[in-house]
C-alpha cells in the first residue's frame, strides 16, 4: 500500500511498489473461514490449447463466449488486438463497472486489479492524503469478513497483494496461482470491500500513524520526496496536483472518519471502476464470477470533479530547501501536455535521446563530456491532466546551481535543434523494447490497462505506442520539444546541503 | 511453464530457455564471484572491473561502444554483488548478434583507459557521499559492518571510501586476467532464441577465454555469535529513524536453510506474522516492519529484523525488537503451518518468468546443485514438521546475541537510549566520519 511518487514511471515499468519495503517474501494479505467454499476444488481444470488460443481472440471469439451469459446483460464494448500475438477485451455490466480480460498462457497464474477513477485531484484544500489514507482503510473489515480476514486468506493462498494511489486513480492488486478457488475468492473478496467496508474511529486511528510514518518516510526524511512536493506546490498554484499524494501532515492529523465515510461513497461504486484480469483465465467463467458478485452492487452518484486551472506561467519559479545532504540537487520541470494528447509521444521519444544511456544528449554532454554532472534524468509525468517534464541534475562538487541550470536549459534547447533521425530511431527501439518487456508480467500489463482505461477510457492506448511512435517525423519532434522546453517557463528547486 | 536447459560448452556452463512469444532476448553473462574476490583493502575493485567494461574497447572509444550499443535499443548493465558479477542485458531479437558481438568486445578487449578509469573513481566516490543522503542504503551500510567488521561480507561490494584510493588500473587489469576464464563463467539466455541460434554465439563469447583462472580461496570464518551492542549512527535532522536488529545464521548450504527460511516467514514474512502486526498493526508505529533472511546464497546470510518508527517511538520499538527476537531464538513461534500455505501459493511466482528461471538456475549452479532442484522445494517444505522450524530458529539464534543499527540524530536519542538499554554498549558514529576529505 503506497502512494507513487512522481519520480515513477507508471508507463513502461512497474508502479506499485512494496508497502513492506525490503522484505524478500512479503506481500499484503489475510483468511476466511466460511467463504464460499461450496466451489473449492470444483472448477474444471482449463487445458493449455485453450489457453493458446484465447490469447489472441478476435470479436466473435469474446461474443461466444458471452452466449452462457445471455442473461446477465453484460455487453462487449470493444477488443483490441497487439502485433498478432494478444488480444484483450472490455465489458460492461450494467451496473457501470468495467472488465478488462486478457488471457496469458504462459504459466498458471493470474494478475487480479480494481482500478477506482479517484486520487488525490479529487481531494479538497485542507483534506490532502484521503485517496491515499483511505487505500489503506480499504485493507481492513467489512460487513461479512472482520479486520484481519483479507489478508489472512490471500496469504495462505501465497497472494501477492498490493495497492497504490496516485493523483487520478487508485488500485488494489493481487496475483495468484491459477489452483483452487483463487479467482472466486479474489472476486468475492474485492466486490465484497467496494461495499460492504466498516469505518471505525480505532481502526482508522490506528491506520492513521501509519500513513503518518509513510510520509516521514517518502517525504520529510527523503530528499526527493522532499523535492517533489516543493516542484508541485510551485508549478500548480491552483490545479489540484499541487499537493502529494499521501498529504500534509497537517491535514491527516485533522481528518475525521465521517468525511472518510463520505468519500467511501462519493468514489467507491461499480461505475467508478474497473476490473481487469489478466493471465491464466478463461473469459466465460472469469465473466460469471464478476457477474455474481458485482452484478447486484447499485450505481452511486458520483462526486463532480471540475479541475482547477492554472494560468499559464509567464516567468521562472525557483524554491531553495536546505538538507542534511552530502550534494547539491537540482530538479528543473516544465509544464507538459496531458498523455492522451498528440504531442506526449513526441516527448517520449525526446525523454529517450535527452537522458536515457550514456548516448543520450543531455548525460553525454553534461556528466561525460563536461563533468559538470554526476547524474541526469528524465522524467515525463503520465497524468490524465497537463503534467510536467521533470529533470533531475546532481552537479559535481563545484559547480554553481546557477551555472548548471543555465547549462542544462542551453543543452536541452540544443538538442531540440539537432536531434537527428538516428537518435529517434534509437529511442524507437529502445522504447519498444521496454514495451515488450512489461507485456511479459502479468501485472505491468494489467497495470497499462488499468491506468489508460481509469485516466482515457481507453485501455488500448497501451497497445498504440509503437505505431504512434512510428509514425512520427523528425522535424514535428523538434518542433514539439522548442514549444515546450520554453526558459520561462522553468519550475525550479535546490536543495543545497545544510550547515551540520 | 518453461522448461530451462543446461549444457556445457567447454569449461563453461550455459542454462537457456527459448520462448518466442516476445520478439526479444534477455541474457546475463555471470561471473561466479563478486566482491568477495575483492583483495584487501581493495573493496570495490569487482564493481570498477565491470564498469570499465562498458567504458570503451580496444576498437570502440566509450562513446563509440555506448552508441552501438544504445541504438540498437539493447540494455547492458553491469551488477556486482557480494557473489555474483553479472552482466545483465536485454535486446530486440533483430539485434541480438550485433549486441552480443559488442558484449563479446566488451569482455575480451576492454580498453581500460587511464583518462576513464580516473572519472570512473570520481563517479563512484560521488555515488559513495550520496548513498549516506538515504537513510535506508545508509543503514544496510552499517548493518554489514556491525555483523561482519573486517571480513570481506562487512565491505561494500560498491567500493570503501577508504580502499579506492589504493585501487589501481593495474589491478583492475589484474583482476579481468586473472577471474575472466571459461570455468568462471555462467551464462545465460531467455527468450526468443533457439539453441541452434544460440550455441555459434555462445562460442564467440567463450572461445577467446582461458580454460580456467583463479579461484577464490576458503573464506575465513565469520562470527557465529555476537556481543550485544547498539550502533548508533547519527545524521542530523531525522524525525524518522531506522531500526535494525541483526543476527548471524549458516551459510546457504546449511541442511537447516530451508526450515529456518520458513521460520523466518512465519516471524516477520507476511503482513499477518508476529513481528509485522506487534510492529504496524496493534502499534502503529512503522509503515515498514519486516524480516530479511535470503535464500539461495553460499555466504553466511543475516536475519535482520527492519522497521522505521518515528524518533519518538525509536527507543519502545527497539525494545519491542529484542524482546520479540528472544523468544524466537528460544525456538518459541508461531504460524508456521500458514507461511508454509503462504509460500505453496507463492511458489508457481519464483518459476512464473523466463528470465526469474535463469537466474534461480544459475543460483542453484553456485551451491552445487542441480537447476531441477528448485522443482522440488514445495515438496522439502511440506515435509518439514513445526519442530524442524522451532529447532532450526533455536539452534541458528541465540538470546541476546544480536546488534541494533539505528539511523538518528543522536542528540534525540542518545539519553532514552542509555536509559533503556544500561547494560548494552552503545557506539555512536557520525554518519560521514569514514569519508575523511569528502
Amino acid at each position: 500500500m503506497t502512494s507513487v511518487s512522481h519520480k515513477s514511471r507508471i508507463r513502461l515499468i512497474r508502479i506499485a511498489e512494496h508497502s513492506l519495503a525490503k522484505s524478500t517474501y512479503v506481500s499484503h494479505c489475510r483468511t476466511i473461514s466460511h467463504l464460499v467454499k461450496k466451489n473449492v476444488e470444483s472448477k474444471p481444470i482449463i487445458c493449455h490449447e485453450q489457453f493458446l488460443r484465447m490469447q489472441c481472440w478476435d470479436t466473435n471469439d469474446y461474443q461466444e463466449a458471452l452466449k452462457p451469459l445471455s442473461e446477465t446483460g453484460i455487453t462487449l464494448e470493444a477488443v483490441h488486438h497487439f502485433a498478432h500475438k494478444i488480444s484483450a477485451a472490455r465489458f460492461s455490466l450494467q451496473n457501470g463497472l468495467k472488465v478488462i480480460l486478457m488471457a496469458n498462457p504462459a504459466a498458471p497464474i493470474f494478475s487480479y486489479q480494481t482500478w477506482f477513477k479517484v486520487g488525490s485531484k479529487h481531494e479538497k484544500v485542507g483534506k490532502t492524503g484521503l485517496a491515499h489514507l483511505f487505500e489503506h482503510l480499504m485493507f481492513k473489515g467489512t460487513r461479512n469478513h472482520p479486520t484481519g480476514e483479507f489478508d489472512i486468506e490471500m496469504e495462505s493462498r501465497g497472494c501477492q497483494t498490493n495497492a497504490a494511489t496516485w493523483v487520478d486513480w487508485t488500485y488494489y492488486t493481487q496475483s495468484l496461482a491459477q489452483h483452487k478457488d483463487n479467482l472466486e475468492c479474489i472476486v468475492h473478496f474485492e466486490s465484497d470491500r467496494m461495499s460492504n467496508l466498516i469505518l471505525d474511529e480505532k481502526t482508522f486511528r490506528s491506520e492513521l500513524e501509519v500513513v503518518k510514518n509513510e510520509r516521514l518516510m517518502s517525504v520529510d526524511n527523503s530528499i526527493g520526496g522532499s523535492m517533489s512536493e516543493k516542484l508541485y506546490q510551485q508549478a500548480f498554484p491552483e490545479h489540484h496536483y499541487q499537493w502529494p499524494t499521501i498529504g500534509y501532515m497537517d491535514d491527516l492529523e485533522k481528518t475525521e472518519l465521517a468525511t472518510l465515510k463520505q468519500f467511501y461513497k462519493n468514489f467507491y461504486a461499480p461505475n467508478n471502476a474497473i476490473v481487469v484480469v489478466v493471465g491464466a483465465i478463461e473469459a466465460t467463467q472469469t465473466l460469471e464470477l464478476i457477474w455474481k458478485s458485482y452484478g447486484h452492487l447499485q450505481p452511486q452518484e458520483l462526486e463532480p470533479y471540475a479541475p482547477e486551472l492554472d494560468p499559464p506561467q509567464t516567468s521562472v519559479r525557483m524554491s531553495l530547501l536546505s538538507k542534511p545532504i552530502s550534494t547539491t540537487q537540482v530538479l528543473i520541470a516544465y509544464p507538459a501536455p496531458p498523455q492522451n494528447s498528440p504531442e506526449y509521444s513526441a516527448l517520449e521519444l525526446l525523454n529517450n535521446t535527452l537522458c536515457d544511456g550514456e548516448s543520450a544528449h543531455l548525460y553525454r554532454k553534461l556528466v561525460i563530456e563536461d563533468r559538470v554532472a554526476s547524474d541526469v534524468s528524465g522524467f515525463l509525468t503520465p497524468f490524465a491532466e497537463a503534467g510536467l517534464f521533470e529533470f533531475a541534475i546532481t552537479p559535481m562538487p563545484g559547480i554553481n546551481h546557477d551555472d548548471i541550470i543555465e547549462k542544462l536549459d542551453a543543452e536541452i534547447r540544443q538538442a531540440c535543434l539537432n536531434i537527428t533521425q538516428e537518435e529517434v530511431d534509437k529511442a524507437r527501439n529502445s522504447l519498444e523494447l521496454a514495451l515488450l518487456q512489461s507485456f511479459q508480467d502479468n501485472e505491468s500489463c494489467a497495470e497499462m490497462f488499468g491506468h489508460f482505461e481509469a485516466n482515457f477510457g481507453d485501455f488500448s492506448m497501451a497497445f498504440k505506442h509503437i505505431d504512434e511512435w512510428k509514425e512520427l517525423e523528425l522535424e514535428h519532434i523538434k518542433a514539439i520539444g522548442q514549444k515546450t522546453f520554453q526558459a520561462h517557463k522553468k519550475n525550479i528547486v535546490i536543495a543545497k546541503p545544510s550547515e551540520h | 511453464m518453461y522448461h530451462c536447459e543446461k549444457f556445457k560448452y567447454k569449461a563453461s556452463t550455459v542454462f537457456f530457455i527459448e520462448d518466442a512469444k516476445w520478439p526479444m532476448v534477455n541474457f546475463v553473462i555471470t561471473l561466479r564471484t563478486g566482491s568477495l574476490a575483492d583483495p584487501f583493502g581493495k573493496a570495490g575493485l569487482t564493481r570498477i572491473l565491470f564498469n570499465m567494461l562498458l567504458r570503451g574497447t580496444k576498437n570502440l572509444s566509450r562513446t563509440h561502444f555506448n552508441d552501438r550499443l544504445e541504438n540498437l535499443g539493447s540494455q547492458l548493465d553491469p551488477i556486482v554483488g557480494t557473489e555474483l558479477a553479472i552482466l545483465r542485458g536485454a535486446c530486440l531479437k533483430r539485434h541480438l548478434k550485433e549486441t552480443l558481438s559488442l558484449v563479446q568486445e566488451a569482455l575480451h578487449e576492454p580498453r581500460f583507459e587511464e583518462k576513464e578509469f580516473e572519472h570512473l573513481l570520481i563517479d563512484i566516490r560521488e555515488e559513495l557521499k550520496q548513498e549516506r543522503d538515504d537513510d535506508d542504503a545508509l543503514v544496510e551500510l552499517y548493518l554489514r559492518r556491525a555483523l561482519f567488521g573486517e571480513h570481506p561480507l562487512g565491505r561494500s561490494p560498491l567500493g570503501e571510501w577508504k580502499d579506492l584510493q589504493q585501487i589501481t588500473l593495474q589491478d583492475v587489469k589484474e583482476l579481468h586476467k586473472q577471474r575472466f576464464s571459461q570455468d568462471q563463467f555462467l551464462l545465460g539466455f531467455s527468450g526468443d532464441v533457439s539453441q541452434e541460434e544460440l550455441t555459434p554465439l555462445v562460442q564467440k563469447i567463450i572461445d577467446p577465454l582461458p580454460e580456467t583462472g583463479h579461484t577464490l580461496g576458503p573464506m575465513p570464518p565469520t562470527p557465529e555469535t555476537l556481543s550485544p551492542e547498539i550502533w548508533l549512527i547519527d545524521k542530523p535532522e531525522r524525525t524518522q529513524t531506522q531500526c535494525r536488529l541483526i543476527s548471524p545464521t549458516m551459510s546457504g548450504n546449511h541442511p537447516d536453510t530451508t526450515a529456518f527460511w520458513l521460520g523466518a516467514m512465519a516471524f516477520g514474512g507476511t503482513f499477518t506474522s508476529t513481528f509485522c502486526k506487534e510492529v504496524r498493526e496493534i502499534r502503529g508505529w512503522s509503515y515498514t516492519a519486516y524480516v530479511q533472511y535470503r535464500r539461495y546464497r553460499y555466504t553466511p546470510v543475516p536475519f535482520v529484523l527492519g522497521s522505521a518508527p518515528a524518533t519518538e517511538q525509536a527507543v519502545d520499538c527497539l525494545a519491542l525488537q529484542a524482546d520479540l527476537f528472544n523468544p524466537l531464538a528460544n525456538g518459541k513461534l508461531e504460524g508456521i503451518d500458514h507461511a508454509r500455505q503462504y509460500f505453496l501459493g507463492y511458489f508457481p511466482f519464483e518459476i512464473s518468468s523466463a528470465a526469474g528461471l535463469i537466474i534461480l538456475a544459475m543460483r542453484m549452479e553456485l551451491l552445487g546443485k542441480e537447476p531441477d532442484e528448485m522443482f522440488a522445494l514445495p515438496e522439502k517444505i511440506k515435509a518439514l514438521s513445526d519442530d524442524d522450524v522451532r529447532h532450526a530458529m533455536q539452534t541458528h539464534l541465540h538470546e541476546n546475541a544480536f546488534r541494533s543499527v539505528v539511523v538518528a540524530t543522536a542528540k534525540d536519542i542518545k539519553k532514552p537510549l542509555a536509559e533503556r538499554f544500561p547494560d548494552a554498549k552503545i557506539r555512536i558514529f557520525d554518519y560521514r566520519e569514514d569519508m575523511a576529505n569528502a
